[in-house]
C-alpha cells in the first residue's frame, strides 16, 4: 500500500509547522483532489536556509512535502534547479497508480523553490468541486 | 506493542469460536461429497441440511427456499439477473442510488447487455429512500425493485417492509440485499414481503466464500450456474460443505445472541460518540436512522485516507469512504447521493463495531483517534490559522 519511505515520512513528518516571518511562500495544489502544500522559506542570497510547511492531503502527499522539505533545506537555488522529475520519483520510491500525482506535487515544490517569488499566501482553495480539470 | 483494535466489522467479522470448531471438525472428518450415496457423503448432506434449517428458521422461511451460494455477490446476481432474464416482457428495474456494487453492477449488466432501463431512487439527507419516490418511478414496464436493507457505508436503515408491501400490491418482484442487516435487525421474509433476499456468512462471524439466497419461488428465476443440479437443481457446483456448516453455526449463534449483541454494540457506540464529543471538535456523522454498529464520521480538515492509515499504524483498523485518488469519479457514490461535498467525502472514515469489541478497546481507540487527528490537524492548512 505504501512504501517504507512514504510510510516513515508520513508517520514522522519533518520540518512541519508554519513560519512566522518567511521570506517566501509557496502554494502547491492539485485541483482535482485538493491536495495542498503551503511551504515557507527563509533564504539568503543564493540558498534556502530554513523551510517549514503545512500540508493537507493524502498520506503520500504529506510524506512528499516532508521528503522535499529535507531535499531543499540548505541547498543553493542552482542545486535545486538542477534536479529532475526522475529525482523526485527516486526520492519517493515505488508508488501505486493512485499515488503518482504526488510526483507532480514534489516536482512543483522543487520548481517553485528553485525560483521563489511569492511573498505572502493567497490561501488558494485548490479543490475544484465536481471534477475540475487540471490546469 | 500497539494494540490491534478491529473497528471494520462491516468489511468482515472474525470467526465465532463455535464456528471455527465446527469448521475444523468438518474439514478433517466431513470430506465426503454430499452427492455420494455412502456414509460420509450422506453425513455431509445432512450437515448442509442442518445449516439450511438454521437459515430457514432465522429468516422465517422454508428450508427448500434457501439456496447456498458463494456469497452475497452471487446471490444478488442470481436474483436480479435470473429474474429479469426470465421475465423479459417487462424491462424496467428500480434500485436505490446507495446500493452495494454487487447490485449496481448486476443492474448495469442488464442495462448494457440486455437493454433494460434502470432507475435510481434518490435518498434523503439521512441516506434513506422515500416510498413516495419509489411509487413515482414505477411504470407498467417495471419488472423488479431491489433495495438494500442497511447501507454498508453509513448504516442507514431502508423501509423494506413498506417497499415490500408496495411491490406486492403492484405485483412487482422485490429483491433485498440484507447483508448488512443480518444480526442487526429482525428479518422475517414473510413480514417483509420480499421475493428474494441475500445474506453473507462472513458479515455475521462466519466464514468467507459462502452466502445464501432466499427465494420465495424458484420457478420465477433462471439459475445462474448450470451443471450437476446441486442445491435442489437451482445452483450447480459441489457444495462448499465446510463453509455452509460454518454459516449454519454462525446463524445459530446469531439467533441466540443478537439482541445482546445489539445492546453491547449500542453501548460501545454511545461511549465512542460521547468521548468524541468531549475530546474532538469539527466532526459530524454522515447519515441518520442507522444501525448502531455503523458510524460514518466526517472529521474536518484532514483526509480520511491519511487518518485511516495513521490509525492503522497505531493498531486501530477502520475504513475510508474513498481511496486516495485524483479522480472524483472514485469518490463514494453513497456520500455523493447524500449531497456531501467532495471535501466532506474525502474527510470521512467508517467505524464499524462488532460483538467482540470491548469498552477498553473503544477507550484506547478514541485516545488514538483524538491524538492522531490533532497531529494531522496541527499541520493542515485547513485548520492552522496562517
Amino acid at each position: 500500500m505504501f512504501n517504507e519511505i512514504i510510510s516513515e515520512h508520513f508517520m514522522n513528518p519533518r520540518n512541519v509547522g508554519k513560519m512566522s516571518n518567511p521570506d517566501f511562500v509557496i502554494e502547491i495544489g492539485n485541483p482535482i483532489c485538493g491536495d495542498t502544500v503551503h511551504m515557507f522559506l527563509q533564504v539568503d542570497s543564493n540558498s534556502i536556509k530554513d523551510v517549514s510547511y503545512l500540508s493537507y492531503g493524502c498520506s503520500t502527499s504529506i510524506a512528499t512535502a516532508s521528503i522535499l522539505s529535507e531535499v531543499v533545506k540548505g541547498k543553493t537555488f542552482n542545486e535545486i534547479a538542477s534536479y529532475q522529475k526522475s529525482d523526485v520519483i527516486k526520492w519517493l520510491g515505488e508508488l501505486e497508480p493512485a499515488q503518482n500525482h504526488c510526483v507532480d506535487i514534489g516536482y512543483n515544490i522543487l520548481s517553485e523553490c528553485a525560483k521563489p517569488k511569492q511573498r505572502k499566501l493567497t490561501e488558494n482553495n485548490f479543490l475544484v468541486e465536481d471534477g475540475g480539470a487540471l490546469t | 506493542m500497539s494494540p490491534d483494535i478491529y473497528l471494520d466489522n462491516n468489511a468482515t467479522t472474525p470467526l465465532h469460536e463455535d464456528v471455527y470448531r465446527k469448521m475444523r471438525y468438518s474439514l478433517k472428518y466431513q470430506y465426503g461429497n454430499p452427492s455420494s450415496n455412502y456414509e460420509i457423503g450422506i453425513n455431509a448432506k445432512k450437515s448442509i441440511q442442518y445449516a439450511r434449517n438454521n437459515l430457514a428458521e432465522f429468516l422465517n422461511a422454508e428450508p427448500e427456499q434457501i439456496t447456498f451460494t458463494s456469497g452475497a455477490t452471487e446471490s444478488n446476481s442470481t436474483a436480479i439477473i435470473g429474474y429479469c432474464l426470465k421475465n423479459k416482457s417487462k424491462n424496467h428495474i428500480i434500485t436505490s442510488s446507495i446500493e452495494h456494487p454487487a447490485i449496481m453492477e448486476a443492474c448495469k449488466y442488464l442495462q448494457v447487455s440486455h437493454g433494460f432501463d434502470v432507475s435510481y431512487l434518490p435518498v434523503n439527507k439521512d441516506g434513506i429512500v422515500q416510498i413516495n419516490h419509489l411509487a413515482s418511478l414505477i411504470t407498467p414496464k417495471t419488472s423488479l425493485v431491489t433495495v438494500m436493507m442497511v447501507n454498508n457505508e453509513i448504516g442507514s436503515i431502508q423501509p423494506i417492509k413498506k417497499i415490500g408491501a408496495l411491490c406486492k400490491a403492484l405485483d412487482i418482484y422485490f429483491h433485498c440485499d440484507a447483508v448488512q442487516g443480518a444480526g442487526k435487525l429482525p428479518i422475517d421474509v414473510k413480514e417483509l414481503n420480499v421475493n428474494s433476499l441475500s445474506l453473507s456468512a462472513h458479515k455475521i462471524y462466519g466464514p468467507k466464500g459462502v452466502g445464501c439466497l432466499y427465494i420465495e419461488d424458484k420457478n420465477q428465476l433462471y439459475p445462474l450456474l448450470h451443471g450437476g443440479a446441486q442445491e435442489m437443481g437451482f445452483r450447480s457446483g459441489t457444495e462448499n460443505v465446510t463453509g455452509i456448516i460454518g454459516f449454519g453455526q454462525a446463524v445459530e449463534c446469531l439467533m441466540d445472541h443478537w439482541i445482546n449483541d445489539i445492546q453491547h454494540i449500542t453501548f460501545l457506540r454511545n461511549k465512542f460518540i460521547g468521548q468524541l464529543n468531549q475530546h474532538l471538535t469539527d466532526w459530524s456523522i454522515n447519515g441518520g436512522n442507522t444501525v448502531p454498529s455503523t458510524l460514518s464520521l466526517c472529521i474536518h480538515g484532514i483526509r480520511g485516507e491519511a487518518l485511516a492509515y495513521a490509525l492503522s499504524q497505531m493498531g486501530v483498523f477502520v475504513s475510508i469512504a474513498s481511496a486516495c485518488s485524483s479522480s472524483s469519479s472514485k469518490l463514494s457514490h453513497v456520500l455523493k447521493a447524500l449531497g456531501k461535498s467532495q471535501e466532506e467525502i474525502r474527510s470521512t472514515i467508517r467505524v464499524s463495531f462488532g460483538r467482540q469489541n470491548t469498552i477498553q478497546e473503544i477507550e484506547k481507540a478514541i485516545n488514538i483517534l483524538v491524538t492522531t487527528t490533532s497531529k494531522l490537524r496541527s499541520f493542515s492548512p485547513m485548520m492552522v490559522n496562517v
